[in-house]
This record gives structure tokens, sequence and C-alpha cells, in this order.
């Protein structure tokens, strides 16, 4: 592997300082002057008519300056199948449908208002599972579809599906089968920055939105239809994005109160700010699906995988946002997380009164790995294979093309598996019965971008200044991850300037390239990848102006210097003649000749140069702007194939946990996370992006559910809704990299930032199952299903042996 | 809800405050306000004045006198677990203020606070009702010191009258050979109600146990007295077996309901569970093994 300046080196992150003191601004800390305060009027029913709004209370209030309804709006469709509407005109499908909104001159005068608005419902029967729902005759929950066509059941039009080889031919060959079902919960993204935006129109109608979103081109997409929608035919939006307080998939679709924030923006002529308190983001914020699925599958006696068949349940709430597509991601494991041939994979989804879903972190992977790692271990455990040489028989390669047409340029799993079993001691600590356990999981995730749409491109603007200073203008959003942390340290090692003269501009879609939004693990990858190509591009400029303006500027160094140090007797070099835009290198803001010697006055400040050209007649300045579309292709999901990404992320992680066999407690004592991530880009920030993963892992695993009744939320806020503290995940947490160096990668990196928490639970899991020999199906491991579990087990055990007895006497 | 149609009341002695108390309609008394506050907001309660008693300084800090700890209602939680008088003389209602919620919440949270909420999970109360505590109410011109077990009516429902402010609380001195422990169970580590508490108290003579306190909290409406558990382990000589029995009658005294902590049949399992482990932890300290 190339040896490199600053990629691979420990670098703070640029926007850690500013986060820590308080001076980064979050949509929250943003004031426009004359701002008005939103406020959305949610439904108090799961499923109801809306037979009369009564806004006339709030009208009169004073500070009030608009009160809105679907009854004086236009209507505005939005959402991935456009079932949604930013204010809700006859029916309520889910408990957090907006009906109204205010605009008032102080949030408290705002939620008075809304307080004061009455709305008459005829309740309707609610469906509150995808098995309702599915059932002949159940109620309907949209009547038509977007055309207007009448619809004969709740489920939606989707259709992921795959099947290669032969099921039966697989079945056949099986030596040992298992079948099982299992299930995850709905769980919250958890962003410590809420959710919110500001609107405001100019004289001239065109919008500008600062939004919390992971999306800024698809969102102007949007908001630019809503204008449209408004009667605002080519009027424009432009999205600023401020400081994210985290994203993990909640700002990959736009939101109704985005809309709303429009609407009361235009109808008011004021900037209009709607900020979801933490109470309103978990109930009115839409969560990570919550899924059911049947994995069976096969092996023979060498413990070589025969087949599988997978066929997933998905809840999508009452309305359909992008994350209905979880199941494009799940295809990847479902089809290519080891070597499998035979395969039927099948994903429904449907309607129902419960809260709408959206995207998450890992998106559908979480979901489907809990299910198939769990599964890997069930049928380790009945063929009597060790898991951990389960999964090394059983291992991908580099180079192969998957059932799916994955194609695997690197992959590093068997390095990451052993990893993991060599720190967790497998050897010596796995079958010990001793109320500790250990276990393991892997992962296959996008790590090349994911084309999940028509364009998976990425764009990128480099701008120099007179001092020699890069600025950034990227459309990926940084939102914590890291991103504007990789990017600068790209940027500097690529165009060879230090870091602190890279500055990455604010997200805006007024300035910045498109993007297709920062998703899938992409971030690092593409922004990188534009790096490479914009440097490189710019370069070209620097060494072609350089010809001109090295030898005289570097004639007047040496004078310098001569007079400065009087004797010195130059080397023999003719740097007249060398100066050759081919031959030139730059490295941490210095032009140099390659091949010339290293003396401290033959080299040109890359600001020198930069003023040279800017200032002399008819000067010039420099800028690179490229456009970088990975090469993957849009697979085609109803028949479930096509190389998504342009190459793939590995991983492997294990638990030792130990099991209070009295409460179901689970201790976790040890984390192991082996991750082929091509290339370690910032080790700091990776490990910090691993460690964060991790605890949203243990989260998935052991606490978090946000839990529906008759769709209602019952835990909206940190209280009732546990994520891992601080004090939760004290214990020691081992780290590898594996490094692939691919060749589509940046520096030989991929992506890595959702696969952390992919596998974290059926590690847990299965480390659970090898401690006290119980298998949880559903998530989250609660102490509660445990010991339900255990005594369920001591039953068991006790009962045959007591017929032994009685067949004895 | 908002706060802005609530009239807010800072005085600055108790007199002032029994007026108001006794004046005003609709009323609450804040302490650090880390439940009211939060109650507040979810429309949960409904109140138009708000008295602050964060300027009454005689309401802060523990004291020992004769044979009886005092603790002033307004003392914060943090307080209780780093005061040496708590950690000398009953250490489990400092191990009771550690468990609870975060530092953050603990620097504002207070005792009197939790008392007065009458959270059925509460903390403080199973590890103050095994020792016996009592708490002064005062109003204008009156006060009565009732036992802390009988202070509770239902959940966030207490016999404190309207006109009624809880000042100190009251801790005798435990006997010698005396022991206690509080036990509880959290789906997390920090910032987690009880899923079920206890607290036992054991007091040795010759051997023997004179006296068994067990308290059950987060199982009932109120922290209860499990009497028949309690009562069963009196003239008994601590014993495994013992302690198992009188768990296992402590789970059967036990009301839980189901929710979304835990269900009635997990919770009285949680019962049984941490009676025993209570039980073994004040046994040792009765016995002076531990500390």
């Amino acid at each position: 592997m190339k040896n490199f300046r600053y990629i691979g080196k420990e670098a703070p992150r640029p926007d850690s300082a500013d986060k820590a003191a308080g001076k980064a601004h979050y949509i929250h800390d943003l004031q426009r002057p004359g701002m008005l305060y939103g406020k959305i009027k949610f439904s108090e029913h799961p499923h109801a008519r809306i037979k009369h709004i009564d806004t006339s209370k709030a009208e009169r209030l004073a500070g009030v300056r608009a009160v809105i309804t679907a009854n004086n709006t236009p209507e505005i469709r939005f959402g991935f199948l456009r079932d949604n509407l930013a204010l809700k005109k006859d029916k309520v499908r889910q408990y957090r449908d907006e009906i109204a909104a205010v605009a008032a001159i102080d949030p408290d005068i705002a939620e008075e208002a809304i307080d004061l608005i009455e709305v008459e419902y005829e309740p309707l029967p609610g469906l509150f599972s995808p098995e309702e729902a599915m059932k002949k005759g159940a109620p309907l929950i949209h009547d038509t579809d977007v055309q207007g066509r009448p619809r004969t059941d709740n489920l939606l039009s989707l259709q992921f599906h795959h099947e290669s080889g032969n099921l039966g031919d697989g079945k056949r060959a099986s030596e040992y089968l298992i079948e099982r079902e299992y299930s995850t919960p709905l769980v919250q993204q958890s962003c410590l920055g809420t959710a919110g935006c500001i609107a405001e129109f100019d004289m001239n109608n065109n919008l500008t939105i600062w939004a919390k979103t992971q999306i800024p081109f698809l969102a102007q997409r949007d908001f630019n239809r809503a204008l449209s929608d408004m009667g605002l035919q080519g009027k424009n939006s432009r999205v600023i994005v401020p400081t994210l307080g985290g994203g993990f998939g909640s700002g990959l679709d736009t939101h109704a109160y985005e809309y709303i924030a429009i609407l009361l923006a235009f109808q008011t002529g004021r900037p209009v700010k709607i900020v979801y308190n933490r109470e309103e983001e978990f109930a009115y914020l839409s969560p990570r699906q919550s899924t059911q699925s049947r994995i069976a599958q096969g092996c023979d006696r060498n413990g070589k995988l025969t087949f599988r068949e997978v066929e997933v349940l998905q809840d999508n709430g009452a309305y359909t946002s992008w994350g209905a597509t979880y199941p494009s991601v799940m295809m990847l494991p479902a089809t290519s997380l080891y070597r499998v041939s035979n395969i039927y994979f099948n994903a429904r989804l449907v309607y129902t009164n419960n809260t709408y879903c959206q995207a998450m972190r890992g998106y559908g992977n979480p979901e489907l790995n809990w299910a198939l790692e769990s599964n890997m271990d069930e049928l380790a455990e009945e063929a009597g294979i060790d898991p951990f040489e389960f999964r090394m028989i059983n291992c991908n390669e580099p180079g192969e093309t998957t059932p799916m047409g994955l194609k695997v340029s690197t992959c590093g799993l068997k390095e990451c598996l052993e990893s993991v079993a060599q720190k967790l001691d497998w050897k010596k600590k796995h079958k010990k019965s001793n109320l500790r356990g250990v276990g393991m999981a892997s992962l296959i995730h996008v790590g090349g971008g994911g084309r999940i749409y028509r364009s998976d491109a990425s764009g990128l603007i480099l701008k120099l200044d007179d001092f020699g200073n890069v600025y950034a203008y990227h459309g990926g959003v940084e939102m914590g991850q890291g991103l504007h942390s990789v990017l600068t340290l790209a940027i500097a090692e690529a165009l060879g300037v230090r870091p602190e003269n890279v500055f990455i501009n604010p997200t805006d879609t007024g300035t910045c390239p498109w993007d297709i939004g920062t998703h899938a693990s992409r971030g690092a990858f593409m922004a990188c990848n534009t790096a490479i190509l914009a440097a490189n591009k710019l370069r070209d400029k620097i060494f072609e102006l350089a010809e001109e303006v090295f030898p005289k500027e570097v004639e007047k160094n040496l004078k310098k210097f001569r007079e400065k140090n009087p004797g010195y007797n130059p080397p023999e070099f003719d740097f007249k003649k060398e100066a050759k835009s081919d031959c030139f290198e730059l490295q941490d803001g210095f032009i140099f000749i390659k091949k010339g010697p290293r003396e401290a006055w033959l080299r040109l400040e890359l600001a020198r140069l930069l003023r040279a050209v800017h200032f002399r007649n008819q000067g010039q300045m420099l800028t690179a702007e490229v456009f970088y579309d990975p090469p993957n292709v849009l697979p085609d999901f109803e028949k479930g194939f096509g190389n998504i990404s342009a190459t793939y992320a590995y991983g492997t992680q294990g638990a030792e946990v130990e099991v209070d066999v009295e409460t179901g407690e689970i201790r976790i004592l040890h984390l192991v996370a082996a991750h082929d991530v091509g290339k370690v880009l910032n080790p700091l920030a990776l490990k910090g992006q691993i460690y964060g993963a991790l605890a949203q892992g243990v989260g998935y695993a052991l606490y978090e559910e946000l839990q529906s009744q008759q769709g209602k939320i019952m835990n909206p806020n940190f209280r009732d809704y546990k994520i891992p503290t601080a004090l939760d995940m004290d214990f020691p947490i081992d780290l590898e990299f594996i490094e692939t160096d691919d060749s589509f990668g940046p520096f030989g990196a991929k992506g890595v930032a959702e696969p952390g928490l992919v596998p974290t639970a059926p590690a847990i899991a299965n480390a659970i199952f090898d401690a006290v020999g119980v298998r949880i199906r559903d998530l989250p491991i609660t102490p509660q299903k445990v010991l339900v579990a255990l005594n369920k087990l001591k039953q068991s055990q006790e009962t045959p042996r007591r017929k032994r007895v009685n067949k004895g006497t | 809800m908002t706060l802005s149609n609530i009239v807010y009341y800072e005085p600055r002695t108790l007199t002032e405050i029994f007026k108001l108390l006794k004046g005003l309609n609709s009323v609450r008394v804040m302490a650090g306000g880390t439940d009211l506050l939060v109650d507040l907001k979810q429309g949960l309660i409904d109140t138009r004045n708000i008295i602050s008693l964060h300027k009454i300084r005689e309401l802060k800090g523990i004291e020992k006198k004769n044979n009886t700890i005092k603790i002033g209602a307004l003392t914060s939680i943090q307080e209780i677990i780093s005061n040496s008088l708590i950690n000398q003389h009953i250490p489990a209602l400092a191990d009771a203020a550690k468990s609870m919620a975060s530092h953050q919440v603990r620097s504002l949270a207070t005792i009197g606070g939790n008392i007065c909420s009458a959270v059925p999970s509460a903390d403080l109360p199973p590890p103050l009702i095994a020792a016996e505590a009592t708490v002064d109410l005062k109003c204008l011109g009156s006060s009565r010191e009732v036992p802390l077990s009988d202070f509770f009516r239902g959940p966030r429902e207490t016999i404190c009258r309207k006109e009624e402010l809880l000042t100190s609380i009251f801790i005798p001195l435990q006997p010698p050979n005396t022991g206690m422990s509080y036990k509880k169970f959290t789906p997390r580590e920090a910032t987690a109600l009880a899923v079920a508490s206890v607290a036992a108290s054991l007091t040795l003579k010759n051997g023997v146990i004179a006296k068994a306190v067990i308290v059950l909290g987060a199982v009932a409406p109120t922290p209860v007295m499990a009497l028949k558990a309690s009562k069963s382990l009196t003239t008994k000589e601590p014993s495994e077996d013992s302690f198992q029995e009188t768990a296992l009658t402590a789970k059967e005294e036990s009301k839980p309901i189901s929710d979304i902590r835990g269900s009635i049949w997990f919770r009285k399992e949680l019962i049984y569970v941490l009676t025993r482990r209570a039980l073994d932890e004040a046994l040792s300290r009765a016995q002076g093994k531990l500390e």
C-alpha cells in the first residue's frame, strides 16, 4: 500500500472543537429577522374520518399569525409513493397525522393555539399489525392509489424478490436444515439534535429553507414540486443544511413539517421555524421499521450451505417513505453473505395504522442480519459444527460474483472472522457453559456507493484563494459522522496542501454541486473519490502555470538566498530547463521539481504562484469541478439482480456476555469488532464511528423498542425509550481494521458508516445462547424475555427426566 | 402545555410559604423541579401557581441530634450520597440515592421531592420506611410527625394536606447489629426507573433475628411493607433456607401491575430474587462484614 502524508494518520475532526464549545449552530440556534414559530396539531386517533375542524378560537388568540388546515391550503403530496399529504384532508391513518398548524410570534402562543383547535372525528377500526392488515376483508387504509385507482388490499405495490438455483435441489442436498422466525422492533434514530427547519420566501417567491436533511438535492426537487403545487410554478427552493446533531437516516426523506413550514411562511410572508421537541421527535418522526422474517437454511455433512430461503414481512405504517425500500438492502445479506447457491428471497410490505417508518442506519441490513446470523448459529448447533468454523467454511472470497450479481472486488471477511475468534479467545471460551458465553456474527454491506436511484453521483468544486487556501463545495452532509474530516484529509493528500488550509463550506444547494444524498455509507467513498479527481484537475492547472511562474520566482528566491548567504554555491541543477508541467510536485503547499535537489530556495509557495497569476494582466484564479458517478448499476429489485455498489464492506463482531439466570440480566464483558474498511482514512474518526455504532448496536440488541399500543407510542422520551448510557458501555472494546486496499476506493477505502451496528445484536444473541442455552428471536433481548426463556428451558429439561423416572417405576 | 400562565413564587421564609399554601387555590410546591416541571410540560398535572422552596436555607442539610438523623426536605440526592452521617449510619439510603437518575438530575432533585411525588417506583421511600423514618408536616400554626409508612395513599397521592409542607425527615439511629440493604432492578445502568425494588433491614440479637423489615417498591400503588415476610424472619436464625422462604412470601405479598417496564410475572420473580439478595447484604452488614 502507498505511503500517505495525511491519510491514515490520526487527526482531530475540524468540527469537533466548535461542537464541544457550543459554538456550532444547529437548527435550534438559528434565528431569522421577523421569524415566526410554527406548531402542528396532530391526530388524536389512529384511524378516523375528519368530520370537522374548528380553528376559530386559535385564530382569535393574540399573537397568532396564521392557522392552516387542508381546507385553506393547496394540497401537497409527498413521500416515496406520494401517498402522504402535508395536511390531512378527509381521513387520518395514524396517531401522528398532521391536521392543522399555526404560526405565532412565540413558541408558547403557538402551543396554546394548537390546544384551541377542535377536531371532530368519526373513528374507524384500526389495523395494528401486518397480520391484521393482510386479513381478507380488512378495512382499507388507503382506498385508492396515487393515480386514483381503487385498491383491493393493504399490501404495497413494491416488489422485492430474488430466486437463484433450485430450492428443491438445495433442500434435498441438505443433511441438516433449520427453519425459524425472527422479529425486530420499531427503533428510533435518537438524534441528539431533533428535527426542524426554517422556511423563508423572498419577494420573488423563491424559497430558502434551512433543513435538517441528508438529501439536500432530492429535497430541493421535492420542495420545488411543492412550490408548483402551491401555484408557484418555476419558482426555486434553496436548501441550506445547518450543523446537524445526528442523522442516522432520519434525514433521507422530506417531512410533512417541512411542507407545513413552507405553507405557513408563504401565507404569513415571514420566516417560519418548526422544531420538534423530544416528545414530538419520538412520537411524530418516523422510526426504523419493525420486521418479521422466516429463514430456512440447510447445509451438507461438511457444513457447506446448501440453500437459503428468506421471507420478510415489513410493517410499513400508514404512509410510504424511502425507508420502505429496506428490502433492496436486505437482498445483499440474503443472497451474498457467505457462499450459498439455491436462494429464495421475498419481501412484502403492508400498510397499517401504526406510525409510518423511514430509513435508519443500516437500512434493512440490521433487521435481516439479525435473523440470518442468528439462524447461522442455530444451523451450526443443529449440525454440531463450531459456529466460527461454520462461517469459515462458507466464507466469501475476493473475486467472486454472488448470486445477486454483486462483484466482490476485495473481501476481508476471512481475516475479520479470524481476528474476532482470536481476540475473543474463542477456542478456549466457546461451549464452556459457565453462564458466560461468546458469540459472533458477520456482515456484508455496500461499500462503494449504493445505486438506488438513477444517479449515484456526487460533485465537488475546489476553489483556491490568494493565500493558498482550498475551499471545498461538496453536496454531501456532515451530520456528526466525520465526513468533513476525511474530505479535508483527502483534499490535502490528493492536492498536496496542508489540512489546515482546507475549508469545507456549508452544504447548500445554491453553491454546491449535486449529490444524491449522504446515505448507504457512501459519504467518505464518494467525497474522497471526487477529492482525488478534482485535485488532479487542479494540480494539472497549477503545474501548467508553474512552467511560467516557477523559474521567475525561484530566481528571486535564489537571489535573496545568496544575499543572506554570501559565498553559497548552488548545486548543479538547471531549474529553468527542468521546470516543465509534468516535472513538478506539490506538497504541503509548496511546488518542487520532482527530481531536483531539496534546497530551501528551490521551491515555490503555492500562494505566491496563485497571486502571481491572479494579479497579472488578464489574470486568472483557479477552480476545479468534478462529477463522479461510481461504476455500479441500479439493480432490478423485482428480480433481485444487479451490482448495486462498486465495492462491498465486510466485517465480523464478537461478544462475550454473562447472564444472571435469576433476573435474566445480560452483562456484556467484551466486544470485538473487525471490519474490512479497505483503508483507514482517519483512525481517530473511524474508531469514534465504530464505538458509536457499537453503542447503537448494543441498544438494538438489549434496550431499544419504541412501544406502540393501538398505534400510539407509549414511551416517547429518553426515560422510557432506553439507549445505552456510558455506564452501559463500560467494558473493553477491541477494534481491528482490515485493509484490503480496494481499487475502486479512494486511497483504497470502502464505506464503513453503517456496518458498525449491523451484526452487533446477533453476535450478542449468539453469545447468550452459548452462555445459558436460550435463544431469543425477537429484539430487543430484555431480561424479562431471557428469564421467560430460561424458565421454559428448565421446564423442558425437567419434564423428560420426570417421564423417564416414571417409566422406570 | 406551556408554563407561561403560571404564577411563580419564590418566598424567603417558611411563614410566607404557609400563608401562600393556605391562600392560593391551585398550587404546587417545587423543590428540585425534576418531576414537577416534566409533569407540567407533559400535561400530567395542572396548576396556576408554583411555590419554589429554593430560597429556604433551613430546609437544607443533614444533622444528627440525640438518636436521630434529621434530613431537610430540600437536601439534594447528591448531598445524601456524599454525606458521612448517611454513609455511616444508613448506607442503604446512600445506595438508593446513588442508583437514581443521572448526576445532573441528582444534583437538583431533593429527598422531599422524591417522597412527595409519591411515584410507586421512587427509590428513597423503601429504605426510609425500612429504617422507620418519620416525616414532619408543617402548616401555619401547627405541625405533625407521621411515620413515612403511613404517608402514601396511592400513585402521586399522599396524606399531605394542601396547606401542609413536608419539612424534614427523621431517621432513628438503628439499634446495634442492624444491617440494611436496598436492591433495585433496572433495565440499564443509569437514568432508569426501578422495575422492582426491595429494601431490607435486619437486627440481630444473640445470633437470632430480633427484627426484620422488608419494603417493596414499584410493585404496588405505593411502597409497601411485606408484613408477612418481615414477620416470618423474627426469632429465626438467618439462613439460606429461611431467606428463600421469606423471599417467596414477599413475592406472594407483592401486587405489581404489567406495564411497559415489566409484566406482573417478571416483577414477582424480581421481588423474589431482590428480597433474597437484599437480605443477604443486610445480614452481612448486620454482622459487620461489609464496610
